[in-house]
C-alpha cells in the first residue's frame, strides 16, 4: 500500500504540490468573487463564498479525475487481456464459428471486454460532452442542439451504469463456481449473449427520450427493441448460468457465496422492472414516477452492491486466511435482505401508485409517497445496522491481511 | 492553472456577451421566445381609429390576437412584413373569425390618419380582423417591453431600427413569437393551431443551433441531420482505441492451466482458505 506513495520521486511531488498551491493562491476569479463577497457582506459570507467556490471545484476536478481514471484503468485491462488473447478470442468469436485450437476463454474475460469496450464508448461520450459544451461557450454564435446534447448525456449515462453492473456480472461468473465446485465456461451461446449485448447496450439508451417527441419513431423503435435484445441474452443466459451452477450442487454457502447469489437475483428483478419500464406503453404511465429509482435501486442496491460486498468478503476471507463467523454472517444476510427489499417495496408501492419522484413534499393527493417514504426510513436503518455488521466482519479481516503482510 | 482560468472566464465574458442575436443589419437585438411563453401581458388603451379608446383586453377576450409592432414612415420591413402577414393569413384563413390581427404603431408622431394609410398601402384595409392601432406612449413602452420588442432611433437615416415580429396572444398570454421578416405558411399555420389550443409539438427554433440531431423542414417533415452522426462518433473511437490496443500489445501464449481447476486447487485468492480458522 505504502509504495503507492513512492511511484512519484518526493522531490518532484514536493515540486507539484509546491506549484499546485503557489497557483492556488494567485489571485483569479474565484479570489476576487470570495473577496468581494467579504467586503460586501463581512467575513462569514467571505469565507462562505471562498468554500462555495473551493467546493465547486473540487466537484469538477472529481469528476475529471474519475473520468481520466476510468479511461486509463479501461485501457490497462485492455492491454493486460490483449497480452493473452487476440481481440476476437477475447470476444469469444471462435466459439460462434467453432474455429479449433483457439484458446479457452474465461468468461470474465470476454465480459471484460465487452464492458471495457462500452466503458470506452461511454468516456468518449463524456469528453464529446465537454468539447461540444465548451465550444457553445468559448466558441460564440449559435448554441448545440438541445437534442443531440440529451441524447450524449444518455448514451454517456446509461452505458457507464449498465458496463459498472456488467463488471459486478463478471465478479459473479469468476467467484461463485468456487464455492459451488462446478466450472462456469464460455460457450456459443455466452459468447453470442455478451456479443449481442456489446452492439445492443449502445442503442438501448434511446429509451431514456420516449418523451422527447422530436426524437424520430424509428430511434424509439429501436431503442425498445435494444432493451429487450440487450436484457434478454446476457441477463438469461447469466440468470440461467447461476441457478444451473447451484442447482443441485455440493454448494458451500458461505456470505460471500450468498450475497453474490443475492446479487444476481436483484439484478434479475431490477432488470425485468427495467424492461417493463423500457416499454413504450408503460413508458408514458411510469415515466418519472417512483417505479423509476424503484428498479434501478433494485438493480443496484440489492444487484451490483451486494455482488461487490461478496466479491470483497470473498476476496478478504481468502487474503486473512480466516472464515466468516457463522452467527454474524446469518445476521448480516437477513438485515441487508430484508431491509434492501423493504426500502424498495416501498419504492415499487409508491410507483404504482403514480407518486412521481423527486418531491420534496408531497400534496394530499399523493399522500402515499410520504407513507411509503416513512416506513422506507425504518428499513433503510435495518438494511444499514446488516451493513454495519458486515463493514465490522471484513474490516477486521482486511486489518488482519494487511497487517499478516 | 490560473492563467488559463483568467484567459478562458475572459473568453467566455467576452463570447457571451456577443450571444444576442441581432435583427439584420440593425444591432437591435430580436426578441427571444422562449422566456416570454405564457408571459400575462400589461391591458393598456388603444385607439383603432374609431374615435373611441378599447382595453387590449376587449379585443384578445373576443378572439386570440396576433399583434405587430411597426412606424408609418418605416421605409423598411414594415409594409413587406404587413403584406406577407396579408398574404399567409388569405391562405389560412379564419381572419376574423378565429383571430384578429392588430397593428400598433411605436411611433408618437403617427396619427390615426397615417395608420389608416398604412392600412390601404398593405392591402389590408377593409380586410375582416385587420385593426390598426394607436396608443399612449408609455402604453406602448409598456407593451413593447412585456414582449421584448426592442427599437432605437437612428438619426443619420432618419429611421427606427427595429426587428419584426408578431406576438401571438390567447387570453392575454403570449402563446407563440415570431421573428424576422419572413414567415411561411408552414409556421403561421402552426401559430394559428397553438392559438386554437392544439398541441404542437415541432417547430424550428428562431436560433441557428449547432450539429442539429434532424431537420424540420418548412412542409412538416423530420429528417436526419449530420448531427446525428456525432452519436456513431464515439463507439467508433472505442472500437478503433480497441483494435489498437490489441494491435500494439505484445503477446504471451495462453497457459494451459485451467482457471477453474486452478481454483479448485488454491489459486492466488483462494489459497489458504481450507486451512482457514474462524474469527471470535
Amino acid at each position: 500500500m505504502t509504495e503507492l506513495f513512492t511511484l512519484i520521486p518526493p522531490a518532484e511531488l514536493a515540486a507539484f504540490l509546491a506549484a499546485g498551491i503557489v497557483l492556488n493562491l494567485t489571485p483569479g476569479a474565484d479570489v476576487m468573487f470570495a473577496t468581494a463577497s467579504g467586503l460586501q457582506g463581512g467575513a462569514r459570507a467571505g469565507v462562505v463564498a471562498g468554500l462555495g467556490v473551493g467546493l465547486g471545484g473540487l466537484l469538477h476536478v472529481t469528476l475529471a479525475v474519475l473520468g481520466v481514471v476510468w479511461t486509463i484503468w479501461s485501457l490497462d485491462l485492455l492491454r493486460a487481456i490483449a497480452a493473452r488473447y487476440s481481440l476476437g478470442a477475447s470476444l469469444g468469436w471462435h466459439y460462434l464459428t467453432g474455429g479449433k485450437g483457439a484458446p479457452e476463454v474465461p468468461p470474465v474475460v470476454l465480459i471484460s471486454t465487452v464492458s471495457a469496450i462500452g466503458a470506452l464508448t461511454g468516456l468518449v461520450t463524456a469528453v464529446m460532452l465537454l468539447a461540444l459544451t465548451a465550444l457553445e461557450r468559448l466558441g460564440g454564435g449559435a448554441p448545440n442542439d438541445a437534442l443531440l446534447m440529451k441524447n450524449l448525456v444518455f448514451l454517456f449515462g446509461h452505458l457507464l451504469v449498465n458496463i459498472t453492473l456488467y463488471y459486478g456480472v463478471a465478479m459473479v461468473y469468476e467467484i461463485l463456481p468456487a464455492y459451488t465446485g462446478r466450472p462456469w465456461k464460455t460457450n456459443k451461446l455466452v459468447a453470442l449473449a455478451w456479443n449481442v449485448v456489446l452492439v445492443l447496450v449502445i442503442t438501448a439508451y434511446f429509451h431514456h427520450l420516449y418523451m422527447d417527441f422530436v426524437q424520430l419513431r424509428w430511434l424509439q423503435v429501436i431503442g425498445q427493441l435494444s432493451s429487450y435484445l440487450s436484457s434478454i441474452p446476457a441477463a438469461a443466459m447469466s440468470i440461467l448460468g447461476a441457478l444451473a451452477l447451484v442447482y443441485r450442487a455440493r454448494m458451500k454457502w458461505t456470505i460471500a457465496s450468498s450475497l453474490l447469489f443475492l446479487g444476481v437475483l436483484g439484478w434479475t428483478i431490477g432488470g425485468i422492472g427495467a424492461v417493463i419500464d423500457s416499454t413504450v406503453a408503460v413508458n408514458l404511465l411510469f415515466h418519472n414516477t417512483l417505479w423509476v429509482p424503484a428498479h434501478f435501486h433494485t438493480y443496484f442496491l440489492m444487484g451490483l452492491v451486494l455482488m461487490v460486498l461478496g466479491g470483497c468478503y470473498h476476496i478478504v476471507e481468502a487474503l486473512s486466511g480466516t472464515q466468516e463467523n457463522r452467527a454474524r454472517s446469518k445476521w448480516t444476510l437477513i438485515l441487508i435482505g430484508v431491509g434492501g427489499y423493504g426500502f424498495l417495496l416501498m419504492f415499487y408501492w409508491s410507483g404504482m401508485g403514480s407518486v412521481p419522484r423527486r418531491y420534496a413534499a408531497y400534496p394530499a393527493e399523493l399522500s402515499q409517497g410520504a407513507t411509503a417514504a416513512q416506513v422506507a426510513v425504518a428499513f433503510v436503518a435495518v438494511f444499514l445496522a446488516g451493513l454495519g455488521i458486515y463493514i465490522w466482519e471484513a474490516g477486521r479481516r482486511c486489518w488482519m491481511a494487511l497487517r499478516a503482510r | 492553472m490560473k492563467p488559463p482560468i483568467h484567459s478562458l472566464i475572459l473568453l467566455v465574458t467576452l463570447t457571451l456577451s456577443s450571444q444576442a442575436q441581432p435583427s439584420a443589419n440593425t444591432g437591435i437585438p430580436r426578441p427571444e421566445e422562449a422566456p416570454l411563453l405564457y408571459q400575462s401581458l400589461p391591458d393598456i388603451a388603444v385607439d383603432l381609429g374609431d374615435g373611441h379608446k378599447r382595453a387590449l383586453s376587449s379585443l384578445w377576450q373576443q378572439r386570440p390576437l396576433l399583434v405587430t409592432f411597426v412606424f408609418t414612415r418605416c421605409a423598411g420591413v414594415c409594409s413587406p412584413f404587413l403584406r406577407a402577414l396579408r398574404s399567409v393569413s388569405a391562405d389560412a384563413r379564419g381572419a376574423g373569425t378565429d383571430y384578429d390581427f392588430l397593428v400598433l404603431s411605436f411611433d408618437t408622431r403617427d396619427t390615426t390618419n397615417e395608420m389608416s394609410a398604412l392600412s390601404q398601402f398593405t392591402g389590408t384595409s377593409g380586410q375582416n380582423g385587420w385593426h390598426f392601432g394607436l396608443a399612449a406612449p408609455e402604453d406602448i413602452e409598456r407593451l413593447t417591453r412585456a414582449v421584448g420588442f426592442k427599437y432605437q432611433w437612428n438619426a443619420a437615416s432618419q429611421q427606427f431600427d427595429h426587428p419584426a415580429s408578431l406576438v401571438a396572444i390567447r387570453e392575454g398570454k403570449v402563446i407563440r413569437l415570431l421573428t424576422g421578416g419572413a414567415i411561411s405558411p408552414a409556421r403561421f399555420r402552426e401559430v394559428l393551431s397553438e392559438l386554437r389550443g392544439d398541441f404542437v409539438p415541432i417547430y424550428p427554433a428562431v436560433a441557428d443551433t449547432r450539429f442539429r440531431c434532424f431537420e424540420f423542414s418548412a412542409d412538416g417533415v423530420l429528417r436526419p441531420s449530420w448531427g446525428l452522426l456525432i452519436l456513431v462518433y464515439p463507439a467508433l473511437m472505442a472500437l478503433s482505441l480497441t483494435a489498437a490496443v490489441f494491435l500494439l500489445a505484445r503477446r504471451r501464449p495462453v497457459e494451459p492451466e485451467n482457471p477453474i481447476a486452478e481454483r479448485r486447487a488454491g489459486t492466488s485468492l483462494s489459497k489458504g482458505m481450507g486451512a482457514a480458522h474462524e474469527l471470535p
